[in-house]
């Protein structure tokens, strides 16, 4: 998941018509974000979990 | 007291016994505006001939006997992020963006309220920074001392409220945007639980962590403004149909018995210690007013951190990524920067972290609130840095300066929570303090009436900058 490629990054921002800045910079900083939640959350994550029971949680912390 | 040293609430009753009109009222602010903004930079634009049109039409209803309520002749002024139909919102860019086919609803409410809206206010470039540089509009100056940051991305907000000329103002928080700049100008925000104030008809940052909430002098000015703008909005289908609660009729709340937390992980592990001593005296007000204090070990933060970061990344590369199409030329460095990043996140890793989010939260509702009814932290655990110091529009050092600014406030977005940022005493040279009560899910009321009780026990919220 964090091996992300120079031609990977490339071809992200070719997808918005865009030449990048500075890819090693951004692709630094992604790479420690994915890492963070790769290591310390992810492995928290059950299979049946999805992204909105979020909100279901928010509304039942009342 | 000059009026515009008035905070809202006493604003709102000298309109109400006509001690002054709307149109003297708001001449006042026009007055000091011309005074000190030239200093602070904290408006992008101002409206003075329209805005005396509304406060004359508006006394004009008052002499008739129609008063629609608390905030009837109020002038205010918002973050330039809130669309208002016709008229242009710059966004704090250079970026050409689309004029307004709808007012946004938090507008139409304060409208229908009876705010007189006089200007919009600076902020982080598309609401992307939170130290208050603006490269496109000009960089917003803290009243306490201008050489240091406002903090953002509520730049204008946070400082034209400090700085007496505003009586309240919107802004909004998706890493910290409002408690981060009402932190260091010293001045009371809201950040509202996701989904209890509609985003409708404003600019989108991040569209699962986006909050919009009010900056004021006090709890009680955040009360009123959030009495007029709070609610569900079918055009924002993440607004919850939740039972209207006053929060000013019932903002005068006992803490005898209230359980408040303080975390003893996380949230003080690398604060300075003129802070750390500044949040110790206020923990021993709230002793005294009744709180039992109580020792909280948090879960572990530093994923729902770096989680919530990943998030607005990809978020906001979604929604930037026409803009950047034609337009790429018109961003700022700094802020093409954090965007662009966003383009290099794995969709498995965008949703992953968005799975996360409910165990985070059930695991943080669990551990936290079943011994603690709301917990005290920091806003911001290090100094106030220098506009010149921060002035980085790129690298590893920018990084840093936004991961050491956010780090106390991002968790919160992620999971969700309400947390009212108050003043809590000055540093040895003068910089305000904050803190922030953080609470259950749509638990406003409670805070903004804990924030209440401690600013009647207390002076901080007082301090004006001598500017």
């Amino acid at each position: 998941m964090n091996d992300v490629t120079n031609e990977q990054v490339l071809a992200a921002f070719a997808t918005v018509g865009q030449i990048p800045l500075a890819p090693a910079a951004s692709i630094a900083a992604v790479l420690s974000w994915q890492l963070a939640v790769t290591s310390l959350a992810f492995s928290q994550i059950s299979f049946s979990v999805e992204p909105y029971s979020f909100i279901v949680q928010l509304r039942q912390g009342i | 007291m000059s009026i515009s040293n008035m905070t809202l609430s006493e604003a709102s009753q000298g309109l109400t016994k006509k001690d002054f009109s709307a149109l003297e009222l708001l001449d006042a602010t026009l007055c000091r505006l011309e005074a000190v903004n030239p200093t602070i930079n904290a408006f992008i634009r101002t409206d003075p001939q329209l805005a005396r049109t509304q406060a004359i039409a508006l006394d004009d209803e008052r002499s008739r006997g129609h008063i629609r309520g608390p905030l009837h002749g109020i002038p205010m002024a918002h973050k330039d992020m809130f669309y208002r139909k016709g008229v242009g919102s710059s966004c704090g860019t250079s970026v050409a963006i689309p004029l307004p086919t709808e007012t946004s609803t938090v507008l139409a409410r304060l409208d229908a309220g009876g705010v007189v809206q006089f200007g919009v206010l600076n902020m982080a470039e598309f609401a992307l920074g939170p130290t208050g540089h603006n490269w496109s509009k000009g960089h917003c100056r803290n009243p306490w001392n201008t050489d240091r940051i406002s903090g953002g991305s509520s730049s204008g907000s946070a400082a034209s409220v400090a700085a007496r000329v505003n009586f309240g103002a919107l802004g909004s928080d998706t890493g910290g945007s409002i408690r981060g700049p009402a932190g260091i100008c010293g001045v009371t925000g809201l950040k509202t639980t996701y989904g209890r104030v509609s985003r409708a008809g404003t600019m989108g940052l991040s569209h699962t962590l986006d909050t919009i909430g009010p900056i004021a002098r006090s709890a009680l000015d955040c009360a009123m403004i959030m009495n007029a703008v709070v609610g569900s909005d079918p055009a924002d289908p993440s607004t919850w149909q939740i039972a209207s609660t006053d929060y000013v009729a019932n903002i005068e709340k006992s803490l005898a018995g209230l359980r408040l937390g303080i975390p003893t992980n996380y949230f003080f592990d690398e604060i300075d210690p003129e802070i750390d001593a500044a949040i110790k005296l206020a923990l021993a007000t709230l002793r005294d007013l009744g709180c039992t204090l109580i020792p909280i070990v948090l879960p572990d933060l530093v994923a729902t951190d770096a989680a919530g970061g990943l998030i607005t990344a990809c978020e906001a590369a979604a929604l930037h990524s026409g803009l950047l199409k034609g337009q790429g030329d018109l961003y700022s460095t700094q802020v093409r920067l954090r965007v662009e990043r966003g383009f290099v996140i794995s969709g498995v890793s965008y949703v992953n972290a968005l799975r996360y989010r409910s165990v985070a939260l059930k695991q943080f509702i669990e551990q936290v609130f079943s011994i603690v009814d709301v917990f005290l932290a920091p806003v911001l655990a290090h100094q106030t840095p220098e506009i010149e110091a921060t002035d980085l529009r790129s690298g590893s050092e920018m990084d840093k300066l936004i991961a050491q600014l956010t780090r106390l406030t991002r968790p919160i977005n992620y999971l969700g929570l309400p947390a009212l940022a108050i003043p809590a005493g000055f540093t040895n040279d003068g910089m305000p303090i904050s803190m922030q009560l953080i609470g259950r899910p749509f638990s406003e009321e409670m805070l903004l009436g804990l924030g209440h009780v401690y600013q009647l026990n207390s002076s901080w919220h007082e301090a004006s900058p001598a500017i």
